[in-house]
């Protein structure tokens, strides 16, 4: 199942690479919908898509940003986040210097920030239209849905100049915890229980009025 | 030529017939320093979004509007196609969102666009609905409109019952029933004012008396009556001065000419050339045309439609047409070359140019055309055919915009601020702006500087000037206090790879302005041109200015008590010049002569030349011998004496819990975000901000 998601994944950066020059700046989750047991944890890409620039075609790059997302914390919470994509490639830190700041303290909420260290330069040569900035991982709490959404108040970008780049659109994600398969067996075993104590009983109260 | 000097509403005398001549004066504000807004092509040509009716983008001009005010701009100038369909119900739609300006107290003075002139009569509506233009500068007494029915119906409908003049009241009243113009502005100011002085207007295209040229004589209703609010007469070209500057509107256009192809601009040259000529002209003379000199799209020109394919817009070499249209260009170019005018700052292809065009006959004289971003819902790209005589410096598509020019004595600085229109050809929806404007690109120059173009891969080091010259014309320029100094640069390399989208490429524009020593010890220059669009820094150069070395202590020159400094943007402080570097090499000092050997961050003072110098990249533009200051550099946050991942610590921490300290906000834009830290990241004091 879950190579088929980052099939699909893969086949949704792509697309997102071969975005048209008037593609607009983006942020987006991705896969967009999840389904996990109690205590699983899935993870999410959070992309970046539409750096077209006008100036030379090239640009702009991102040089940093601070993304919030907020998520019901009785459902599911944050375990972790990694900057850059899943293997491990940062196009923010090629050279090392960038910071980065995270917060998963408050329940419901994650802060991430990022500040490139690499030259204007750099960033244009490295970076492409589309890319994953961070890893998002979440973790089942209790069965529900929980929507995994951008709070615009607490979410900017910048370009590699310290221009702010205007965010477009956004896409966001949800995340349904459904019950553990040993809990779904426990619950079909007491009820399997309950039915035939019951049923005994029954029987007995019938035969002894017939 | 007639001239008249702006007055108060209801005392202007009405005067027949392009021949008025109205006499009060009107005192320039003492302000030394103040602002004029530019605008261009607001053109909405996609359906009515229920914010832009009309073709009119109302929105989009109240938030243009909005950011004008915010600014502090004191005159707006439209560069023309202020609609996209010159219907009256169109251009009253656009007048009646003026009014923002009109009660903020500044000037809106537009010049027609060919999409304003398209139909019969619509010279006489354009006049009607801005009286200001015709008037003398009362700019608040637009018709009392409720809504544009109401002018259109009522003002004209009243005056004239042909179909000719308006659209019917039941097309009118039926779309405004639906599309309400969306948040139309407080309707009508009650207090005049008066914005400038020396009106004037050529004969050669007013709107009520030339009816060769294709304006109504006495229509609708009869003679100047027949347009409400035009209390005297007046052309659809006209001048006026405000503060330090003159302003010269040209109308080339003949009314029901869409293409506007037909042009009077030549025509008019004489009255060009004599308010340039003037001698009761002001320091500054800025030119406005809706066509360009030489368009990127559009190869139709302020001269007329192109002679052939093969034409750029400067005339096809062996055509008679072509020749006529050089002939023409040339007069223009050279009167403004002789007057000392920097600019002419047109619209009409719906994106941002700087270039410097030469005239196609005489060599030396110059202009540089700022074509001025459109704020319409449709963009051009574009394309050949290009002349040999613009040098382009620099470029900016598909975006909305705006520019602020600050008038500072002689220097003029130009801010372009725009939004990306994250299309190539046409929106359907209006775009937020506000919240979103991005200064992309600064420029300047100053009357008591020079220029110098520096093509790629070239050296800066042509650069160098003195104040002689501001030295000289203080006096003109109301300034005093001048030290005398010298400015060069003795080393850097122009090393953009920018250009045009056909691949032409980009020459900078370095211009140089002086001000006198303000608490500073040299007198202070500034740098225009040096950085691309959106970028935040300048190549590395060698900055030396020159101060009188022996005027101080030998010992505290040794020990770097003196420095070139350079005036921190957002804060005004001066600084060390150095610590605007960007990714900033190692601050170190030399008491010596600059090498080449002296990388990024090195600054010197030279007891022999007698000069401070630097080797800088930052984006400041105001360069000044300062002593070299003690205190911590404003982003320098913990004040620990460096920039670095620690100031960067705390400034992630201030953007986490949505900071709104004004300290954080380093770019100077209102909010606490990343930008800030990418800022903050641009100025550590050592690579790596370690």
């Amino acid at each position: 199942m879950k190579s088929i998601a980052k099939l699909l994944l893969g086949c949704a950066v792509v697309a997102a690479i071969a975005l048209p020059a008037s593609a607009q700046i983006g942020l987006s989750l991705s896969p967009t919908s999840y389904s996990v047991g109690v205590g699983g944890t899935e993870t999410y890409n959070l992309n970046i898509s539409g750096l077209f620039g006008s100036a030379d075609y090239t640009g702009p790059a991102l040089g940093a940003f601070n993304v919030t997302l907020d998520y019901n914390a009785s459902i599911a919470f944050a375990t972790s986040v990694t900057f850059g994509n899943s293997l491990g490639t940062d196009l923010l830190n090629v050279s090392g210097n960038a910071i980065t700041t995270s917060d998963l303290t408050t329940p419901g909420q994650i802060f991430l920030l990022e500040g490139s260290g690499d030259s204007v330069a750099a960033l244009e040569s490295q970076q492409s239209k589309s890319f994953t900035i961070a890893t998002i991982t979440l973790q089942g709490v209790a069965p529900g849905t929980t929507p995994l959404t951008f709070d615009l108040t607490g979410t900017s970008l910048s370009d590699a100049n310290s221009n702010t780049l205007v965010l477009n659109t956004t896409t966001n994600a949800s995340l349904t915890v459904i019950p553990e398969p040993s809990v779904t067996a426990s619950v079909f075993g007491f009820a399997a229980m309950g039915f035939c104590m019951l049923r005994r009983r029954f029987s007995r109260v019938a035969s002894s009025i017939s | 030529m007639q001239k008249a000097s702006f007055t108060k509403a209801g005392s202007a005398a009405a005067l027949a017939l392009c021949i008025g001549a109205v006499s009060a004066s009107a005192a320039a504000p003492a302000s030394s320093t103040w602002k004029f807004g530019v605008l261009s092509d607001t053109q909405w040509v996609s359906a009515d979004d229920g914010k832009s009716p009309e073709s009119t983008p109302a929105s989009m001009i109240q938030q243009i509007d909005k950011a004008f005010i915010a600014q502090g701009v004191k005159v707006v100038i439209a560069v023309g196609d202020t609609v996209d369909n010159s219907t009256p119900a169109s251009q009253a739609t656009r007048a009646l969102y003026s009014q923002d300006l009109y009660n903020a107290g500044i000037g809106f003075y537009p010049l027609r666009g060919n999409h304003d002139a398209e139909l019969t009569y619509s010279g006489g509506y354009f006049a009607t609905l801005y009286p200001q233009i015709v008037n003398g500068g009362i700019n608040n007494l637009t018709p009392q409109w409720d809504s544009p029915y109401y002018i259109v119906n009522t003002l004209f409908g009243s005056a004239d019952a042909s179909s000719t003049y308006k659209d019917t009241p039941t097309v009118l009243n039926s779309a405004f029933a639906t599309v309400p113009p969306a948040n139309p502005p407080a309707v009508f100011g009650t207090n005049t004012f008066v914005v400038g002085g020396n009106f004037s207007y050529p004969a050669q295209n007013c709107p009520l008396t030339n009816v060769a040229s294709g304006y109504p004589s006495a229509a609708p209703g009869s003679g100047l009556a027949g347009y409400p609010g035009i209390t005297s007469g007046g052309g659809l070209s006209y001048s006026f001065d405000y503060n330090n500057v003159r302003f010269v509107l040209l109308d080339q256009f003949v009314d029901s000419d869409l293409g506007g192809n037909t042009s009077s601009t030549a025509a008019q040259q004489p009255w060009i050339t004599q308010q340039l000529s003037d001698s009761a002209r002001p320091a500054h003379a800025f030119l406005f045309s809706h066509k360009n000199l030489l368009g990127g799209n559009h190869k139709d020109n302020l001269f007329g439609g192109n002679v052939n394919s093969s034409d750029p817009g400067d005339g096809a070499a062996g055509t008679t047409a072509g020749d006529a249209k050089r002939a023409a260009e040339d007069t223009f170019i050279t009167a403004a070359a002789n007057y000392n005018v920097h600019y002419l700052i047109t619209g009409h292809d719906h994106h941002h140019v700087d270039s410097i065009v030469k005239s196609p006959l005489t060599p030396g004289k110059t202009i540089h055309q700022i074509i001025s971003q459109s704020d319409s819902s449709k963009f051009y790209t574009p394309g050949s055919p290009y002349s040999a005589n613009e040098i382009s410096v620099s470029e900016d598509l598909y975006q909305v915009g705006y520019y602020i020019y600050t008038v500072d004595g002689p220097r003029v600085t130009v801010d372009y601020y725009s939004v990306p229109a994250n299309t190539t050809g046409t929106f359907a929806t209006t775009p937020v702006l506000t919240g979103n404007w991005q200064k992309a690109l600064t420029f300047g120059y100053s009357l008591n500087g020079q220029e110098f173009q520096v093509a790629q891969g070239s050296s800066y080091s042509v650069i160098s000037d003195t104040t002689a010259k501001a030295i000289a014309n203080a006096a003109a320029y109301n300034e005093s206090g001048y030290v005398g100094t010298a400015v060069q640069i003795l080393n850097g390399t122009n090393g953009s790879v920018l250009k045009t989208h056909d691949g032409r490429k980009l020459t900078k524009a370095v211009d140089i302005g002086w001000a006198p020593a303000n608490g500073t010890i040299s007198d202070i220059v500034t740098l225009w041109g040096l950085t691309d669009l959106a970028a935040a820094q300048t190549d590395t150069i060698v900055v030396s200015v020159s101060f009188n070395t022996s005027a101080y202590n030998a010992s505290d020159l040794q020990n770097g008590l003196y420095c070139l400094g350079s005036q921190d943007l957002k804060s005004g402080a001066w600084i060390n010049a150095v610590d605007d570097n960007i990714v900033g090499g190692s601050k170190n000092f030399v008491y010596g002569s600059y090498s080449s050997s002296y990388g990024l961050g090195t600054w010197g003072i030279d007891p022999v030349a007698g000069t401070a110098w630097a080797v800088v990249n930052g984006p400041n533009r105001n360069f000044a011998v300062i002593a070299t200051p003690s205190t911590p550099l404003p982003w320098d946050l913990n004040g620990d004496g460096v920039v670095n991942t620690a100031d960067a610590t705390l400034l992630s921490k201030a953007i986490a819990t949505h900071s709104t300290n004004p300290a954080y906000d380093l770019t100077g834009d209102g909010v606490v975000n990343a930008s800030d830290l990418k800022w903050l990241m641009l100025h550590y004091t050592n690579v790596g901000g370690k």
